[in-house]
């Protein structure tokens, strides 16, 4: 069992962003949660992600507390959250190397697994670029190239523009890609979308 | 959110790798260590001074000698030739180790106030931060040990470019150092709990014109406040430069009132980052984790 939510809660001051929510994914699934605007879809995502606290109910993420063990879910997470969050004024490769350390990966650990990424979310003749000037679309690959430095056991994404579909079934960045490419990520992972 | 807008699409993947031993694994990870954390965060800071430190380290040589020229052949020469100096001091001898307070004061507030809202703000790199196995605390501990880098590199820039062009009387000069880190800090800290207060930068203005100007002017780095009128010497003691200042001061030139009020202005300066700690910690919390 990767998540397992019974009566989430979250509740800033009087207004209640979710309301006693229960969930449960397992291992090899991708698992999306789908709602109108102000569904409450984000707050869960952070919940699960383990910075933001659940108000009330049972949270546990690979059967542990993100209350009580929170940073050491996070090392088992690849999260990618909703703004790109990017440093622009670095390189491509830089951000993902900064990202590594922070992980508790080594230099070489870093340099190794963003090598592949890059390759894997086609950002490689792109390595040694600011980000600031790159496409939308190039920074989001590059973020979810990024939620997956430390080989993640699941990857929370937020803002499913990613999904696998008919076009984007041979890629795990499906749409983000541009057409007509099939890369494997070197290590797959579960998806959990919000 | 109700359950029935819950949707799980098809599996697609298999169950990963599993054994691979080590962190780049996807079993249960070996927690990374205080010190790892914190170099980790540090390695962030450093890895943007990279980029910027050409366009900083100018900065770091030009003011001290702007001062110099200023205070030391302008102002200095007058007050001099007019007064006799300062206490038995030459003005630039006076002015120049609590300039060297007054600088951190300012390289501090450079560090402390846009630099931190935009990590909360602009590029988010503290929420990006704190998506990983770090903690609130060890981002605060990084960024503020990058800001220690930052002063000890503009205090040493300050005082050997001071100390070439004659404005130290002696080598007591090197405590300027120490102490305008010290002093540096004293405003940092307690500027990035004020930052992590604010949602925008309005309140920088104020910051600027009704707290760091005046204390410049205010806390003896250019006249003894004894100068000043009875009821305002008070503000200076409750201000971290005025102890920077005095600190500084005496530890350059070997005019000390005496060693208790040396001990009393260290204390004050510590008390001014300990608190700040207090709170920037928790208000970081408030702002990071909601």
């Amino acid at each position: 069992m990767l998540v397992s939510a019974r009566g989430l809660t979250k509740t800033f001051g009087d207004f209640v962003a979710v309301d006693g929510i229960d969930v449960e994914v397992r291992r090899g699934e991708a698992f999306g949660f789908l709602g109108p605007n102000g569904a409450g879809k984000s707050s869960t995502m952070r919940m699960i992600g383990c910075v933001s606290p659940a108000t009330g109910g049972e949270l546990r993420i690979f059967g542990q507390d993100p209350a009580v063990d929170g940073p050491a879910i996070r090392a088992r997470l690849g999260s990618c959250p909703q703004a790109d969050m990017l440093d622009e004024e670095l390189t491509v490769q830089e951000n993902l190397w900064i990202y590594g350390r922070y992980f508790g990966l080594t230099k070489a650990q870093t340099r190794k697994r963003a090598t592949e990424l890059l390759d894997f979310a086609q950002l490689t003749d792109r390595r040694g670029d600011k980000v600031e000037p790159l496409s939308g679309g190039m920074k989001r690959r590059l973020t979810i190239a990024r939620s997956l430095i430390n080989n993640p056991r699941t990857a929370p994404a937020r803002r499913a523009d990613h999904r696998p579909g008919p076009a984007g079934a041979a890629h795990p960045l499906g749409p983000a890609l541009p057409a007509q490419t099939s890369r494997r990520d070197p290590h797959h992972h579960d998806a959990l979308h919000g | 959110m109700s359950s029935s807008t819950v949707q799980s699409t098809a599996t697609t993947t298999a169950p990963g790798g599993g054994g691979r031993a080590g962190r780049g694994g996807h079993g249960i990870r070996e927690p990374l260590s205080w010190p790892e954390r914190i170099r980790a965060v540090v390695g962030y800071f450093l890895t943007v001074y990279r980029r910027t430190w050409r366009g900083s380290i100018i900065g770091r040589f030009a003011s001290p000698l702007f001062f110099l020229l200023a205070m030391g052949l302008g102002l200095g020469s007058l007050v001099d030739a007019t007064a006799g100096g300062v206490g038995g001091l030459s003005y630039l001898h006076f002015v120049v180790p609590a300039i060297v307070a007054t600088q951190s004061m300012w390289v501090a507030m450079g560090e402390s106030t846009y630099q931190v809202m935009g990590y909360f703000k602009w590029n988010k790199m503290y929420a990006a931060m704190l998506a990983t196995p770090l903690r609130v605390a060890d981002i605060l501990t990084g960024h503020l040990l990058t800001v220690v880098f930052h002063l000890a590199t503009a205090t040493t820039i300050f005082v050997a470019v001071a100390a070439e062009f004659g404005g130290f009387a002696g080598w007591g000069a090197l405590w300027c150092i120490p102490i305008g880190v010290l002093t540096g800090l004293a405003f940092a800290v307690p500027v990035f709990a004020y930052t992590a207060s604010q949602q925008t930068e309005d309140g920088y203005n104020i910051l600027f014109r009704m707290v760091v100007s005046p204390l410049m002017l205010f806390s003896g780095t250019f006249f003894p406040i004894a100068q000043l009128p009875v009821w305002l010497q008070p503000i200076a003691w409750a201000t971290p430069l005025w102890h920077g200042v005095e600190l500084a001061r005496g530890a350059a030139t070997g005019v000390v009132s005496s060693p208790v009020a040396a001990w009393v202005h260290v204390a004050a300066l510590l008390a001014f980052v300990g608190i700040g700690w207090v709170l920037a910690l928790r208000l970081f919390t408030r702002r990071l984790v909601a």
